[in-house]
């Protein structure tokens, strides 16, 4: 037997006169419509904001928990009392180490046999991602200015300096991780998050070498500059991420 | 009235809304788990499970392009649970060229295919039973199951081999 007969045996099967009951199928409508079902609605905004919390994972937030005690910890204890080579270096890595411990988990949601996918059909993909991103972003954001507070003031820093040095670092990462998460997925990412991380920690534990010095008040403005273009950069390459967000959307429908 | 309004009025709890939607579809979802169940009781209930569960999950629902997708991928999991239910049925339970004669005839009718899809492995069945019976794009059997258009390929060409063995070993 031929593939095209077993096609047309099953298309046979297809046109074969169904008998739909009428009866049948109208107690079956009223029995649908007579239950008082109420209809549930998408929720608020709120509502979803919080469901969306319960999502991340217990890990992360466990993650968070150890990286601010250790930095505390590193600043509390270690030699920062004065503005040093070696505090300012502490305060410029860590914090793109809490953007590690995190990115992972924004980017679980690309994948699509992922739960949140299923999320996704009620909600956008894109807003599934955006208030995932949001979430973790605020809890970051409260640790890194708890922490960078902290090691200002106990290193008698400006607090511009202190913004500046340790926000720096991890806006740029913030930069390549997005541009990365576009390409790259799970495993890939975090291996590809780790590599990036030690390119950035070889870079600045070389600067704070007398030789290059990067942590020198001459140079105080190419970190501005570079604090501003990685703020831009990061905003860009956000918006680029949502578009590209949408693209799910589009195939979705 | 098109779809989108009779969604719309049905998310507000339009009663005339939902009867016109659960109407329009009614024929289409009943074939659809006649086609798993092969027993129009089995089909009715199931078909009232899928519009019930419809009508629960209606204000949640987002629409696209294809509110029928939406009702194939609830009443596809109703079909589970009821097979679930129901005690599986294994090739070993399906009939061998031993029966000769009587085969060539029920091939003739569709019997025999009928019985031979029911025996596919879950994943098969489901993919025939929407491409073949309920006539539908791969694009859209992609997105009910919630996987890639070239797997929805991949199994449907798996399925027919699968078949085209069975009926060969039917035939001889």
């Amino acid at each position: 037997m031929k593939e095209i007969d077993v096609i047309r045996n099953l298309k046979a099967v297809a046109k074969e006169k169904m008998d739909i009951n009428e009866e049948a199928k109208n107690t079956v409508i009223a029995n649908v419509l007579c239950r008082d079902i109420p209809i549930r609605s998408r929720g608020s905004r709120k509502e979803f904001i919080l469901s969306q919390i319960g999502f991340v994972n217990k890990i992360v937030w466990f993650w968070q928990g150890v990286w601010i005690l250790l930095f505390l910890f590193a600043i509390w204890n270690g030699n920062v009392v004065h503005v040093t080579n070696e505090s300012l270096c502490i305060l410029s890595m860590a914090p793109p180490l809490l953007l590690l411990l995190t990115v992972e988990e924004v980017s679980r949601v690309y994948n699509r046999s992922m739960l949140e996918i299923e999320y996704a059909t009620k909600y956008s993909l894109k807003k599934v991602v955006l208030v995932r991103m949001m979430i973790l972003s605020t809890a970051n954001g409260f640790l890194l200015l708890g922490g960078i507070l902290f090691a200002g003031i106990r290193m008698e820093l400006a607090l511009l300096e202190a913004l500046v040095y340790s926000l720096t670092p991890l806006l740029l990462m913030t930069f390549l991780l997005l541009k990365m998460m576009t390409r790259l997925q799970g495993e890939q990412l975090h291996y590809a998050g780790i590599s990036l991380y030690l390119g950035f920690l070889l870079i600045v534990m070389l600067g704070r070498m007398e030789r290059f010095n990067i942590y020198g008040q001459n140079l105080f403005g190419v970190w501005m500059l570079l604090f501003a273009g990685g703020l831009l950069a990061t905003i860009y390459q956000g918006c680029k991420m949502g578009k590209h967000l949408e693209c799910f959307e589009v195939l979705a429908g | 009235m098109t779809e989108e309004y009779l969604l719309r009025r049905a998310k507000e709890g339009n009663k005339d809304a939902l009867d016109n939607l659960i109407r329009r579809y009614y024929d289409q979802i009943y074939a659809y788990c006649f086609h798993h169940t092969n027993d129009s009781g089995a089909a009715e209930d199931l078909c009232q499970d899928t519009f019930v569960s419809m009508l629960e999950h209606i204000g949640e629902y987002k629409h696209y392009n294809k509110f029928l997708n939406f009702l194939y991928v609830i009443a596809g999991n109703k079909c589970k649970d009821y097979f679930k239910k129901k005690k599986p049925i294994y090739m070993d339970e399906m009939p061998k060229k031993e029966q000769g004669g009587q085969i060539q005839s029920e091939l003739e009718e569709g019997i025999v295919i009928k019985q031979l899809v029911n025996g596919l492995p879950e994943e098969l069945r489901e993919v025939i039973i929407l491409r073949f019976y309920m006539e539908l794009r791969y694009q859209d059997i992609a997105k009910i199951l919630q996987i890639s258009n070239s797997l929805v390929k991949y199994r449907v060409k798996k399925a027919i081999s699968y078949l085209q063995t069975e009926m060969e070993g039917s035939e001889v």
